[in-house]
């Protein structure tokens, strides 16, 4: 596991409002794990690797790619060893039924999954920690304080385990050879010091808190973000959108009958226009992404 | 107008046997810059938290200290958490939250400051003190002299009348730290801001002081202008407190005449007024010969983090001889500590050689590096203890090995007597002072006996007293036949204790020398003594060197 | 069931939201002081730490193990923010993914239930404390089988579920491992430096 690397300059979507990204997250993932149907999957999982294309990054795109593939085979192997249920037997594994409405099933929910983790990934680079924190603390702000500390004494101990294991590596203890028990106790040994040095310093984080007025009067709740007319419109277009999927799936329009047998997904007027706003939304990050994109192209 | 006024004060510590104050009295008026300082242990630390309600250890007190004619203890939370502001002295610790800009707005979000408000200071703040380039970054990423000036910054915005600093530069290195009192100064002279300070070096800030309060025992023993204070610490018994003046208030003290000098240029005019018509003659500088027997042996070594990175070392040389105290300057991120790590076997070398005792590097494998050979003092000294006694983390050294358990007591003794931390074997290492704690680590790594010893910034945080013990101390285990290699940046430390020089640039030793030959050939990467000499008498050195000429000169 | 594929995906995952929400509401109630909540934010870091740093055998994490031993000082609520608190951090750091409300919930339940047993003594003994080490690491793995199944099994079915725990059995005991491991090597000491903090917190408090 290594730190994911943030995009240098912001841009696209990055530049809204947290509740706007994070909204637009929401809205997305929730529909790309709501509809188990092959046009949404299908729609959902072209605007997610566009959009992670785009955003992204190329070397972060292709290892969520590396990643992603290999689990997309995994759940649609899986899935018909799983189930055997459906009316199409194509032929025996061990004595079990492989059927044909799984393999389409298994397909169908693994590019969901596929979706859905692609499109983590392109979360993963809009919305910021400090941004979750800032939506997570209009909720629970003293549970989002904590969370503040968590991340801001992460990257310190992980440069403290760093400098523990060097010296302890000086004196003898090499946590990186030996038996897989010795590099355990090792490391469970430098996991100690480092406990200690932590919990030395977070007496002065205290009182470095308490010095600063924490903890007596009601805290009010600072953020950098503001949020101006654009947030405003690019919002309202997201709930818009998003009030769709959720008719979509009341109507019926989003969900498909795979058991006991396949049936085809509906394409009338009204599914059409449900296909066509769900890949609106799908496209927003990618649409805003190329509208600045070519701008800057105009102003060279 | 009196910002402070302190009045027959006494305080006891409810537990432990830290120094309690007593009977303190003294006032500080609007605007003024106070340095307090006084031996490790002298109660100054106690003082000050004593000023901030928020911090006041827990025991009893009588007295009374007051804040604008105000009792600072009725004052109601939200005006002392704003009016005074206090700064620590561990530069990460005091960082609350991940974003550098969340930091700043911390102390008003506190007292339920609205965003529009805590926005418009926020940005007042971040330009006064140049943060604006770094305000949305992560904390995490700062380096030690931002996150300290982000500490002060964040004080700063709650509008403090009087800010209090806690030995706010001595995890910095000498650059950082000389910018970060310099913004200390900037806010006391442009914002009228009252200061009261306390640092092991005295070096910087001496010369901002309006007065210095001299501490012993939990009692004040002087509060004086820095001139007198400079005269009555020469004047006096004091040895370590005089020892930490700034070297032109300590060359005046050698002799005492005209008015005391505080800065380099204030000694230089002082230094010229003294030689007056006389003609000192320059000592003459002694041939130097290195030992032959070359312990560190470094043959056009280069080094990169990464392919296609910078390299960080590049076409390296150098040698440690036995016996030497072998130094190593230079500026911040010139890579120093890399050239240790990559000695010390953290790091792998692209080209060149590397031998140690005559043995290629590459040939020791495992942890053979560290058996009876090397031992590295890191710069962090917590990452050495484990245990809940620094007796137990010294008597660890030896688990593996098959010595009896008598045999093992009298070495952690004996290197625990050499060490002068014997009283201390029972603490919890981290109750340990900076200085205490150095020389605890250094303890644990000569039970080790190495043949050769790498010190990364051995002096960091450590008061003029505690460098004296650690110079004799390097001394002497050089003589025992010890090599040593430290990296530093304290010149005056390398000057006086080293045996050889060396400045690193770029990548490689750029000069080396004898401190003597290394540091008067050098203009302005020489010590205090040097500089506030060197247009009238070559060759002076040292402090000491430096008062010795000037008691020849009466 | 007949009507369509029911997709228990979303709904699950909101309802593992959902579940969590009286806890922290709980926490955010009591206006905590910095001094109770201070070594538990500490101590969340070193949990995923802790995950980063033994990466190097897989599942093999110490993790549920230092959430066990901070909610045993502090108790069940505690342990429970602990544990969301890491698992939330660590991918807030590391990337975040569709498992990310499990294992906050997981290893909240897992500090949860350390803290409940330690405040009735059921964690003094050392057979006990092997025994709840080794269910947290099947607790641990059959919670995020739940996300697994609801993910991507149709209809997710009993039959189903234990197809996948027992799939999961190896990898789970691993981790279980890990905990028992890390709870004999860890608990004394910790348990010492934890009290002595809340000590020195204590004092500064009165």
């Amino acid at each position: 596991m290594t730190e994911k690397k943030a995009l240098k300059t912001e841009s696209g979507l990055s530049l809204y409002h947290p509740l706007v990204s994070f909204g637009y997250f929401v809205a997305v993932i929730a529909g790309t794990l709501l509809f188990i149907h092959p046009y949404f999957v299908l729609i959902s999982l072209g605007c997610a690797l566009l959009s992670a294309a785009m955003i992204n990054g190329k070397k972060m795109f292709l290892a969520s790619l590396g990643f992603g593939i290999p689990m997309f085979i995994f759940i649609a192997l899986a899935n018909p060893l799983f189930n055997h249920r459906g009316a199409t037997i194509l032929f025996y594994l061990f004595d079990n039924p492989v059927t044909k409405e799984a393999i389409i099933y298994g397909i169908v929910s693994a590019g969901m999954m596929f979706a859905a983790v692609i499109w983590f990934t392109c979360y993963n680079t809009v919305v910021t920690s400090d941004k979750f924190i800032y939506i997570f603390g209009r909720v629970l702000p003293s549970v989002a304080l904590i969370i503040s500390m968590t991340l801001s004494l992460i990257p310190r101990l992980m440069a403290q385990i760093k400098v523990i294991a060097d010296t302890q590596r000086s004196i003898g203890l090499d946590w990186k050879s030996g038996s897989l028990m010795h590099r355990i106790r090792a490391g469970a040994r430098i996991l100690s010091i480092l406990v200690s040095w932590a919990l030395e310093d977070a007496v002065i984080t205290a009182d470095s808190m308490r010095a600063r007025g924490y903890g007596q009067h009601k805290r009010s709740t600072f953020s950098i973000f503001r949020f101006g007319k654009r947030d405003g419109i690019m919002l309202s277009i997201i709930v818009l959108l998003f009030a769709a999927e959720v008719a979509a799936y009341i109507t019926g329009a989003g969900t498909m009958e795979f058991y006991p047998a396949i049936v085809a997904p509906k394409t009338e007027f009204i599914d059409i226009l449900f296909y066509i706003a769900y890949a609106a939304l799908g496209i927003i990050p990618a649409a805003i992404q190329m509208k600045e994109e070519l701008k800057w192209k105009q102003l060279k | 107008m009196e910002a402070v006024k302190v009045t027959d004060f006494s305080f006891d510590y409810a537990i432990g046997n830290e120094t309690a104050l007593h009977d303190i009295n003294f006032t500080v008026n609007e605007g003024e810059f106070i340095v307090v300082c006084g031996p490790s242990g002298c109660g100054k630390s106690t003082l000050l938290k004593s000023i901030k309600p928020q911090l006041k250890p827990f025991g009893t007190t009588r007295g009374k200290i007051e804040f604008y004619g105000e009792d600072v203890y009725s004052l109601p939370d939200e005006k002392t958490a704003g009016e005074i502001g206090f700064v620590m002295q561990n530069p990460d610790a005091q960082i609350v939250t991940d974003k550098v800009w969340h930091e700043l707005a911390f102390g008003l979000e506190n007292l339920g400051v609205e965003t529009p408000i805590i926005r418009s200071r926020v940005a007042e703040m971040a330009n006064y003190f140049g943060i604006h380039n770094w305000f949305r970054k992560k904390t995490a990423e700062l380096s030690g002299g931002q996150k300290q000036l982000l500490n002060l910054a964040s004080v700063m915005l709650m509008q403090p009348k009087l800010i209090i600093l806690d030995e706010p530069s001595s995890q910095l290195d000498p650059i950082a730290a000389r910018e970060f009192l310099e913004n200390v100064r900037k806010i006391n002279l442009e914002l009228g801001t009252t200061i009261i300070i306390t640092e092991h070096n005295l070096e910087e800030v001496y010369g901002y002081a309006d007065k210095v309060l001299l501490m012993e025992k939990g009692r004040i023993k002087k509060y004086l202008p820095p001139q007198e204070m400079a005269q009555y610490l020469a004047e006096n018994e004091h040895e370590g407190m005089y020892k930490a003046l700034p070297t032109p208030a300590r060359m005046y003290g050698s002799v005492l005449k005209g008015e005391c000098p505080l800065s380099i240029v204030e000694g230089r005019t002082w230094f010229g007024q003294l030689v007056d018509e006389k003609q000192p003659e320059s000592p003459v500088l002694a041939e130097h010969e290195r030992p032959s027997e070359k312990v560190i042996d470094i043959n056009e070594v280069w080094f990169q983090y990464e392919k296609g990175a910078d390299p960080v070392l590049r076409d390296l040389s150098f040698s440690v001889r036995k016996g030497e105290i072998c130094s190593v300057l230079g500026g911040n991120g010139a890579g120093k500590t890399t050239m240790l790590s990559v000695v010390s076997q953290k790091r792998k070398y692209n080209l060149g050689s590397i031998k140690i005792s005559g043995k290629e590097l590459s040939k020791y494998k495992g942890t053979e590096l560290f058996e009876h050979n090397m031992a590295v003092l890191p710069q962090n000294s917590q990452s050495l203890f484990v245990f809940e006694t620094l007796r137990r983390d010294l008597e660890e050294i030896f688990a593996e090995k098959k010595i009896s358990k008598a045999e093992i007591e009298e070495k952690v003794l004996a290197v625990a007597r050499r060490m002068e931390i014997d009283s201390l074997l029972d603490r919890h290492p981290y109750d340990l002072s900076g200085g205490e704690m150095q020389k605890a680590a250094l303890a644990k790594i000569l039970l080790l006996e190495p043949k050769l010893l790498l010190l990364d910034e051995p002096t960091k945080g450590m008061d003029a007293l505690s460098k004296e013990n650690m110079g004799r101390i390097l001394q002497e285990l050089a003589k025992s036949g010890a090599t040593i290699l430290m990296v530093t940046h304290d010149i005056e430390f390398c000057a006086k204790y080293s045996d050889h020089c060396m400045l690193f640039f770029d990548g490689y030793i750029v000069s080396e020398g004898s401190p003597k030959k290394f540091f008067s050939e050098n203009s302005f990467y020489t010590t205090a003594a040097s500089r506030m000499t060197r247009h009238l008498v070559r060759n002076i050195i040292t402090c000491e060197e430096g008062e010795q000429l000037c008691r020849s000169l009466l | 069931m007949a009507t369509g594929a029911k997709n228990y995906g979303l709904i699950s995952m909101i309802m593992v939201i959902l579940a969590m929400v009286p806890f922290l509401m709980l926490y955010e109630m009591k206006k905590p002081q910095a001094r109770e909540w201070i070594p538990l934010a500490v101590m969340a870091a070193i949990a995923a730490v802790g995950r980063a740093a033994f990466a190097f055998v897989p599942h093999f994490k110490p993790t549920s193990a230092i959430i066990v031993i901070t909610a045993m000082v502090f108790g069940p609520e505690a342990g429970f923010l602990t544990g969301a608190i890491s698992a939330l951090a660590s991918n807030l750091f590391f990337g975040q993914g569709p498992w990310t409300p499990w294992q906050m919930f997981a290893w909240g339940l897992i500090g949860f239930l350390a803290g409940l047993l330690s405040k009735h003594g059921l964690l003094k003994k050392k057979r006990q404390l092997v025994l709840f080490g080794i269910a947290c690491g099947y607790i641990y793995g059959w919670i995020l089988n739940i996300w697994s199944g609801a993910g991507f099994v149709y209809g997710l079915s009993w039959q189903s579920y234990i197809s996948l725990c027992i799939t999961s059995l190896i990898p789970d005991g691993i981790h279980a491992a890990a905990t028992v491991i890390f709870l004999l090597l860890l608990s004394d000491s910790w348990g010492a430096k934890l009290r002595r903090v809340k000590q020195k917190f204590g004092i500064l408090a009165s």
